[in-house]
């Protein structure tokens, strides 16, 4: 684009100009809020409204870290974000796989549409229909007591949080996984196989390293959504499965301000070490390839 | 050489078993808001409309599904109106500093909802007592909150659009004479209407479905319909829940499924499946 001194067009605004006109209105009402909203987390975080009268500084993290009960529910919450991280994969992946495979058109709209509905149901109604079909007299329940097995405790306990975040988070891994599988000629596989090799070895050295990164992305996004997710943990854990946002949010309750803040960062800066992890990994996965 | 029978009937499976979890919750509340019992018995002693009459009778979900229409309605007008000027400037002026500027427009996407909830409620209290703009438990809180969330969503899905609309259309029009208002609007907005539409889509219904940063920042006379819902299942789990989700289910499946297709179903359809978010 050719904005400065046009002679066809005439008098232009310069780029500088039209970049302001473009993007600060946006950038003004809702970025700039956003911004300085998280400036002050950090901000109560060092104590800024002092409430204990210990000054300005690190009193409110010192009191965070030093207790060994923070550091269980921070274990807690990465704990049950990485397992659900990992069982999400683990199921995404060959359902992927099958989705390339199906060839009714009929029956792939319908796959999607399923695949897909937890994103157009509230996340208040998903947990109900959780706490309906796992609770100890529920659906699940009776299925299980007909064949004599059970009761099994599957609600207010880390089981029950995990399948509900499972379940909600599916649709996001199986989406960059199928984007990649799309991506690899099959061509490859059957030459692998063509060369005598078993279907479990092509597994391993073909398909799995050419799809890895796509799997590490799915892995990004999910474990982020995961450890972040706060409606499904308070209800399917009944408030007996404490969790960094569960936490969180009790301590606005008690108008504990400085130590909310310093939790919302400990959530933050969590999410983000394992994405960092995960990025590392998959550039040096990347590296590998080439 | 073909793959054995073994292996593909057992992905089909895994597929269709997974399939069925997907959809076991949503089934079960649609059961569940005929059954008679106040118990959630299953299987149901008995079929009944009650439910459906309770929630459209209960005053807290009939304010707050008002709430939830007035909160997602602004949000979406403002997100698409401030969101298409700034997917336009990324996607066609080239600018130094563009990769801080995203990181920080971005941002949203991977703080937690929880913590942006809570940072939204200090900067809200502490506006309001320090310069006396009321936003904490308002309209205008609420609807500021959404439209940080959504954002991201609108800025990203309309940048890829503008990407792939052809600037030489835009400059012939300019050439023959248009402002370049006019030419935004005659040779550019046709080409991205499919996206502004599944960009509207998905931010109202981020903004309906919003519960984890809003429970921050509401007060009680603002609850928006999720809220609401949160605060029931909290302390009873009676089929009312179950209704109301039921006709939500509805509702939702009518915006995102009836409305894009009664305008264009294979645009919509092509986005859907293209594996882009």
């Amino acid at each position: 684009m050719t904005a400065v001194a046009d002679p066809v067009h005439g008098r232009t605004l310069s780029r500088g100009m039209r970049l302001a006109l473009l993007l600060g209105p946006g950038f003004v009402l809702i970025v700039l809020p956003f911004v300085a909203a998280m400036i002050l987390l950090g901000a109560y975080s060092l104590n800024l409204r002092d409430t204990t009268g210990s000054g300005i500084g690190f009193s409110v993290w010192q009191s965070f870290l030093s207790d060994k009960f923070n550091w269980q529910v921070i274990w807690r919450s990465v704990r049950i974000a990485a397992l659900s991280t990992l069982i999400t994969v683990v199921i995404a992946y060959p359902v992927a796989a099958a989705l390339l495979r199906v060839k009714n058109r009929f029956y792939l709209i319908f796959a999607y549409v399923a695949l897909f509905s937890p994103l157009l149901v509230s996340v208040i109604s998903r947990s109900y229909g959780w706490l309906l079909l796992l609770s100890d007299s529920g659906f699940v329940n009776q299925m299980f007591g007909m064949v004599g097995l059970g009761p099994y405790r599957m609600v207010f306990n880390e089981t029950g949080v995990m399948i509900a975040i499972v379940h909600v988070v599916l649709p996001y891994a199986v989406l960059p996984i199928l984007n990649i599988m799309t991506q690899i000629p099959p061509i490859y596989r059957e030459a692998a196989l063509d060369l005598g090799a078993s279907g479990w070895t092509v597994f391993r050295k073909v398909s799995l390293p050419l799809t890895l990164p796509g799997v590490i992305v799915a892995a990004e996004i999910i474990f982020a959504l995961s450890i972040s997710a706060f409606v499904t943990p308070s209800l399917l854990g009944g408030g007996r499965v404490l969790t960094l946002s569960r936490m969180l949010y009790d301590n606005i309750g008690l108008i504990e301000w400085g130590m909310a803040a310093v939790q919302a960062i400990v959530l933050l800066t969590t999410a983000l070490a394992v994405l960092l992890v995960l990025e590392r990994t998959n550039r040096s996965t990347h590296a590998a390839r080439q | 050489m073909q793959e054995s029978t073994f292996k593909r009937w057992s992905l089909h499976l895994i597929l269709a078993a997974t399939l069925l979890f997907m959809l076991a919750p949503i089934l079960i509340v649609i059961v569940n808001s005929f059954n008679a019992s106040a118990y959630n018995a299953w299987p149901p002693e008995g079929y009944t409309f009650d439910w459906y009459r309770k929630v459209l009778a209960n005053p807290a979900f009939q304010r707050g599904a008002i709430n939830s229409l007035i909160v997602g309605v602004i949000s979406t007008a403002l997100v698409l109106a401030l969101g298409t000027p700034m997917a336009y400037a990324l996607g066609r002026i080239r600018m130094r500093g563009i990769t801080a500027f995203k990181s920080v427009l971005f941002a949203p996407l991977i703080v937690p909802r929880v913590a942006i909830g809570f940072a939204l409620f200090v900067l809200f209290v502490g506006l309001g007592s320090a310069t006396g703009l009321r936003l904490y438990g308002t309209y205008t809180g609420v609807i500021l909150a959404h439209s940080v969330l959504m954002l991201p969503f609108v800025v990203a899905i309309l940048t890829a659009s503008f990407g792939e609309v052809d600037p030489i259309v835009e400059e012939a029009a300019r050439d023959l004479g248009a402002t370049p208002i006019g030419a935004f609007r005659l040779a550019v907005l046709p080409q991205i209407k499919g996206a502004l539409l599944v960009a509207g889509i998905f931010s109202f219904i981020t903004s309906f479905d919003e519960v984890e940063t809003t429970l921050f920042i509401v007060k009680p006379a603002v609850n928006t319909l999720p809220v609401e819902m949160y605060n029931y299942l909290e302390q009873y789990q009676d089929p009312t829940l179950a209704a109301l989700s039921t006709l939500l289910i509805a509702f939702t499946f009518i915006v995102v499924l009836i409305v894009p297709f009664a305008v264009k179903g294979s645009d919509l359809f092509r986005i859907m499946t293209s594996g882009r978010k």
